[in-house]
């Protein structure tokens, strides 16, 4: 075991998670309905028989939310949302880096959460996702099915499959004693940043010996926080303790400190989450009138000319850096998560010994989770330790142009930026985009080669419609942008919509889905279609109750089974096309200003 | 990279290129070498690399680069087989009718493929600047959409107002230009002559409209501006689809028939030695 001082104290995860009860919340369920099950570990070792009385069984009933659907009840949520995963010592259940939808509890045995930087890569190379070869292309290329929106063709992508090769590290022991590690045990959970934040896993996470852990899907936990008030808070207060955590030992501003001294700055941060996380509707809504633009309705954080007393660290989300300018506000960047804000005007007053206010307001692009750490922590702490090259690569030049502006007490022109870029992208919250199909329409011929090989690439089946929002002579094509924040993952009931666990591409699993629609009426840029499923005859499927057509969810999905990448961005012919990260300004005004 | 530096590289490249190809010419071209038997030989391998560029746009899915560098590659290569073409015939017009044929052939390839490339650089920065993006296989449906509004604006006119005036006016002067897409050479040049006419005839109409017929033509003329747009899309979205159309063909007849010129050069070739 490494020395306590050198790695995150695990004595912090577990006094919190001691708290979170969700054992002892089903216990005083159990107990009292079910005799013979003494303890909610139990629960997962229940038979058949007993299962059908555990479900005839109202354990809600008594508890608050008395306006929860009739089938969330406890047992309903367990039944649905979670399952019983086994693991030998030294298989990894969580990789960092890649996307998962789960948290676990931790009913029997003991995981190492191995702390950053982790494990090296080569220690865990994961299988590739099975893309097809080059043979069996071609083969697709020419067994294009007559009819479109044909089912039961091709076996389900492998890599919808990715998240049940398991990952193995022979050498547990010899890892974990070299490598900085915090132990959790049973009774603990772990997960819930990833599953609760829509982002990738931070850490990597080790069976010790052989464990026995309770799965919960993010729709369970979501659905187990409408359920109990308790819980809510418990997972809610571990979610931002731990998120707290994690963002902190990711930063470079704070690699130089120990861990007792993150420690201290995490007892003085605080933690706070601005706008709505199922921000979708209200942006839908401002579509519809009109007022995307308006930034009345955003929740502001920093207000301009504020006293510049802290720094803001993203921890998730987006936010929108913007300055007064004659009846509006002007964007001057936009930030997500892992960015700083004012954390340049704390330097810039320390280096010059002044007094500026913040000169930039922050507003929440629809949600974001910040932690506001105090001022005079980091010029205790941070910056006695940064030499000048450091601390000049924290002030852009557009923040030292609106410094030496405040201090001459003039009104602040225009800046020489993509001002009006950043305004669209924001305004449409396309920053959320990782893979955004942008369309420069000077040199687009409408050939739609990009249509046909998308066409070609998904069974004849065009997944992007080209057409979109536009700005100037680049359009924003309607086609998954496969969110940083996909908040169409949001509603779905079987999880048919989720992250490729290695990639981060936001797919769609056809044979779990559903067809309710629940994401394409989530989905804020109407990127998701839903379409009616045909056989092998082009006849519209129904369902035999029913009568009623099969609807499947469809979109685009990177053409993750592709050897080569996105068919689309490879046949324009014309480079009208690029698939890319909004947030990657540098990228992006690249490309605009080719 | 920019634009600008792509086309900067790949020009200087193929300007060296053209200098070593003359270089290499005027070095062997003796009758010894029998240059043109070379210089034939690098066309038909320059016409046939230029025909994969049509194979790999459709083979979409294999990851053997992006269709735009094959693009490049084309359109470079192109302008290099004309330089090689003179070449091959020594700068004078050929002499029977099958190499005539070839020839024209081949300048009218080359002569398609450099309007392609330029129709394929001017016309998108028209279509972005003129109405609403509208997908080419739309268009007579929206047509469709604009002339039933029109006729909606009509029959409502007529009620309202119990005056046939703007009925009239639009049977006589719109309806069959309501009545499907059109194709017009106005557009291809920036011209709105047709607009303006139209306008002119509208401005004329209005003075013996009262108030009410007057609020019903002006509305009407507003669909005519947007079915105007939608003609202008219309007109060059096609140029845009069927040039191809006439350098496709011709390719396959200028492939088809240099081969049947080099069988006819090997059959012959005994002979002439």
């Amino acid at each position: 075991m490494i020395a306590k001082e050198n790695c995150w104290d695990p004595q912090m995860s577990t006094e919190l998670v001691e708290h979170i009860l969700l054992f002892k919340l089903f216990d005083s369920m159990i107990k009292d309905e079910l005799p013979g099950y003494s303890s909610s570990a139990d629960i997962f070792r229940i038979n058949a028989g007993d299962m059908e009385s555990l479900m005839a069984l109202d354990l809600s009933s008594g508890l608050e939310q008395p306006s929860l659907p009739e089938n969330n009840r406890l047992i309903d949520i367990i039944c649905k949302h979670t399952r019983i995963v086994k693991y030998k010592k030294g298989d990894v259940i969580i990789k960092q880096g890649d996307y998962g939808n789960s948290a676990f509890f931790i009913a029997s045995g003991k995981v190492a959460v191995i702390l950053p930087p982790g494990l090296p890569e080569y220690q865990l190379e994961q299988p590739s996702d099975q893309k097809i070869g080059l043979l069996e292309t071609v083969k697709k290329m020419w067994q294009q099915p007559c009819y479109p929106e044909q089912r039961g063709l091709q076996k389900s992508n492998s890599a919808y499959s990715a998240r049940e090769r398991q990952l193995h590290l022979d050498n547990v022991n010899d890892a974990l004693k070299k490598y900085e590690h915090a132990e959790l045990h049973s009774g603990e959970m772990f997960g819930e940043v990833g599953a609760l934040g829509r982002t990738a896993r931070t850490s990597t996470i080790v069976a010790e010996i052989y464990c026995e852990l309770l799965e919960i899907r993010w729709q369970g936990l979501r659905d187990l926080r409408l359920l109990n008030s308790d819980f809510r808070k418990a997972i809610d207060d571990l979610y931002q303790k731990n998120s707290l955590l994690v963002h902190l030992y990711s930063l470079p501003l704070f690699s130089s400190l120990s861990n007792s001294e993150i420690l201290l700055i995490a007892e003085h941060a605080s933690f706070r989450t601005y706008g709505s996380f199922e921000w979708q509707a209200d942006y839908k809504n401002k579509l519809e009138s009109n007022s995307l633009t308006s930034q009345k309705s955003e929740t502001l954080i920093v207000a301009e000319g504020g006293c510049a007393d802290s720094i803001y660290l993203v921890s998730s989300g987006f936010a929108r850096v913007s300055y007064k300018y004659n009846n509006g506000h002007q964007v001057l960047e936009y930030l997500g998560k892992g960015d700083i804000y004012g954390l340049e005007t704390i330097i810039y007053n320390w280096k010059n010994n002044s007094r500026l206010h913040v000169k930039t307001s922050l507003y929440a692009l629809g949600y974001a989770d910040i932690i506001q750490i105090p001022g005079s922590i980091i010029e205790r702490m941070v910056l006695p330790a940064m030499n000048g090259n450091e601390m000049d690569s924290y002030l852009s030049s557009e923040l030292l142009q609106l410094f030496a502006k405040q201090k001459e007490n003039s009104p602040v022109e225009e800046l020489n930026t993509n001002e009006a870029v950043l305004d669209f992208m924001s305004d449409y919250h396309f920053i959320n985009g990782s893979s955004t199909m942008l369309i420069d329409t000077d040199r687009c011929t409408r050939c739609d080669e990009c249509v046909t090989a998308c066409a070609v690439g998904h069974n004849n089946n065009p997944r992007f419609n080209r057409h979109g929002y536009r700005y100037d002579h680049f359009m924003v094509a309607n086609a998954c942008m496969h969110c940083k924040d996909p908040v169409c993952m949001i509603g779905c009931p079987t999880s048919a919509i989720q992250r490729n666990p290695s990639e981060g591409q936001i797919i769609i699993n056809d044979e779990l889905c559903i067809g309710c629609s629940t994401c394409a009426n989530s989905c804020p840029y109407e990127n998701i279609s839903m379409v009616e499923a045909r056989d092998s005859n082009g006849l519209v499927m129904r369902d035999e109750e029913t009568q009623k057509p099969i609807l499947k969810a469809t979109k685009c999905n990177l053409c993750i089974d592709q050897p080569g990448g996105p068919a689309c961005e490879r046949a324009c012919p014309h480079d009208a096309l690029e698939r890319i990260d909004i947030q990657d300004l540098p990228v992006m005004i690249g490309w605009m200003n080719r | 990279m920019t634009f600008w530096n792509r086309r900067l590289g790949n020009s200087l490249l193929l300007i060296l290129i053209c200098i070593l190809f003359n270089g290499l010419i005027k070095y062997y071209g003796t009758p010894l070498y029998r240059i043109q038997l070379w210089t034939g030989w690098t066309l038909f391998s320059l016409m046939i690399l230029l025909f994969l560029y049509g194979i790999r746009k459709k083979i979409t899915l294999l990851p053997i680069g992006k269709v735009s560098s094959w693009l490049q590659f084309h359109s470079y290569a192109g302008l290099f087989s004309v330089l090689v073409f003179v070449n091959h015939i020594s700068f004078r017009l050929p002499s029977g009718i099958f190499e005539t044929a070839l020839a024209i052939l081949f300048i009218a390839t080359a002569l398609t493929g450099i309007a392609g490339m330029f129709f394929s650089r001017i016309i998108p920065r028209q279509l972005t600047r003129r109405g609403e993006e509208v997908i080419y296989e739309r268009i007579p449906l929206f047509t469709f959409k604009l002339r039933e509004l029109a006729k909606d604006l009509i029959f409502e006119c007529t009620v309202q107002t119990s005056s046939t005036a703007v009925a009239d006016y639009f049977q006589n002067h719109l309806a069959l230009y309501f009545y499907k897409p059109r194709w017009s050479f106005f557009y291809l040049y920036g011209s709105m002559k047709d607009l303006h006419v139209m306008q002119t005839r509208h401005n004329n109409f209005c003075r013996y409209l009262n108030e009410q017929e007057l609020s019903y033509a002006n509305q009407l003329f507003e669909l005519v501006r947007k079915k105007y747009d939608l003609d202008f899309h219309y007109t060059l979205q096609s140029l845009l689809k069927f040039w191809l159309f006439i350098h496709l063909p011709l390719t396959y007849a200028l492939l088809l028939t240099m081969s049947v010129h080099l069988m006819l050069v090997y059959a012959f070739l005994g002979h002439l030695q």
